[in-house]
């Protein structure tokens, strides 16, 4: 056994020693994988099939076939084409069975959910914890915020990075003020660096229509107005 | 790790209808059916939408089928979900845009009463190994 853990019973592996099972699986398997993967990134970004198919220069239609994991004519040009639509890089092996098999459990949505290509993101700046005297007894980046910027301003980390759903009450009303008033704000996450609690909004730009993230420091809570990228 | 596990009707004979119509079907259609029942297991029943899976409406919304197509034939296996297991009630398939035969959401929502009412009228899927 590896670092894994995982263990096969003897029954599944009997199953998987039959050849054309095993060549039948893979097929669908990879097929659901790229229509799961292709309909969870483009609900990221909060885009309809037609806003992808238009990105991709093609019909709605060919979208919603190439989320059907029962079409099979995807080839390596429009994975390519999906890729650069999504800013993606793409990535393509065999690995060996164990390690295919172990990997190819998780399909959640969550699990294909990517960023596009963000400089900043390229070197991201290593999260150390933060000691503060006066809340040193603190351990939680939750509670740690609620101690600088009381309960109004904090939100899950967890869940504003999977769901974009602040806790509370109090937070829901900052996320409206902020959807009304500025750019849509998909969510508000916390991240630690070693001096300094920051902000991160997730946004979406109604220009390009990208998903992208801006940070602010926790004495002026500013919520993205432009974004990066279409500002001039 | 999987999510959830699979159930089958038993008829009044004590006959497992899921596995009699999974031991008739060609072996392509039953590597397909374990695919989708393998990818299906390991995903948060929200997260049970788009073509593998649909929920079915109307009188029928406490159904759901499981959906695939081996050479232009539409298999739409119909069940129902208890909190951590999807019992698989009829093996339709389609003709058309309905159900073939077209009472499968009618017999899959008696089965289901049947399910609920009694425990003995299902069974775990044990004869698919899936892990």
């Amino acid at each position: 056994m590896d670092s894994t853990g995982f263990h096969f019973s003897d029954a599944f592996i009997a199953h998987f020693s039959d050849r054309d099972f095993r060549q039948d699986f893979v097929a669908d398997q990879v097929r659901l994988r790229i229509a799961t993967m292709v309909r969870s990134l483009r609900e990221q970004r909060g885009w309809s099939q037609q806003e992808l198919a238009e990105r991709l220069g093609t019909t709605q239609t060919t979208v919603s076939r190439i989320e059907n994991p029962d079409y099979g004519k995807l080839s390596l040009s429009t994975l390519l084409s999906l890729a650069a639509a999504f800013d993606l890089p793409l990535w393509v092996e065999m690995p060996n069975w164990r390690d295919w098999l172990i990997r190819n459990r998780n399909f959640t949505e969550a699990s294909f959910q990517q960023e596009s290509f963000r400089p900043d993101a390229l070197n991201p700046q290593p999260a150390s914890p933060i000691v503060l005297s006066s809340t040193s007894a603190l351990t939680s980046s939750t509670a740690r915020a609620q101690a600088l910027w009381g309960a109004a301003s904090v939100f899950s980390g967890e869940q504003t990075r999977r769901g974009a759903q602040p806790i509370g009450a109090s937070g829901a009303m900052l996320s409206s003020r902020l959807q009304t008033e500025t750019l849509p704000v998909l969510g508000i996450s916390l991240e630690s660096s070693v001096n300094a609690i920051n902000v991160v909004f997730a946004y979406k730009c109604r220009t390009c229509r990208t998903r992208k993230c801006q940070r602010t420091g926790p004495k002026s809570i500013k919520s993205p107005v432009a974004c990066c990228s279409c500002e001039l | 790790m999987a999510l959830w596990g699979f159930r089958c009707y038993v008829d009044g004979r004590g006959e497992d209808v899921i596995r009699a119509w999974y031991d008739d079907s060609d072996k392509k259609v039953r590597n397909k059916f374990y695919s989708r029942l393998q990818f299906l297991s390991g995903l948060p029943r929200g997260e049970w939408k788009g073509e593998p899976f649909r929920q079915l409406r109307g009188p029928y919304s406490e159904l759901g089928e499981v959906r695939f197509q081996h050479l232009g034939v539409v298999y739409r296996p119909i069940g129902f979900h208890l909190p951590t297991e999807f019992v698989l009630l009829f093996p339709a398939t389609e003709k058309g845009d309905d159900f073939n035969p077209r009472s499968a959401p009618d017999t899959a929502l008696r089965r289901r009463e049947e399910v609920l009412e009694n425990k003995e009228r299902s069974r775990g899927l044990d004869w698919l190994p899936f892990q």
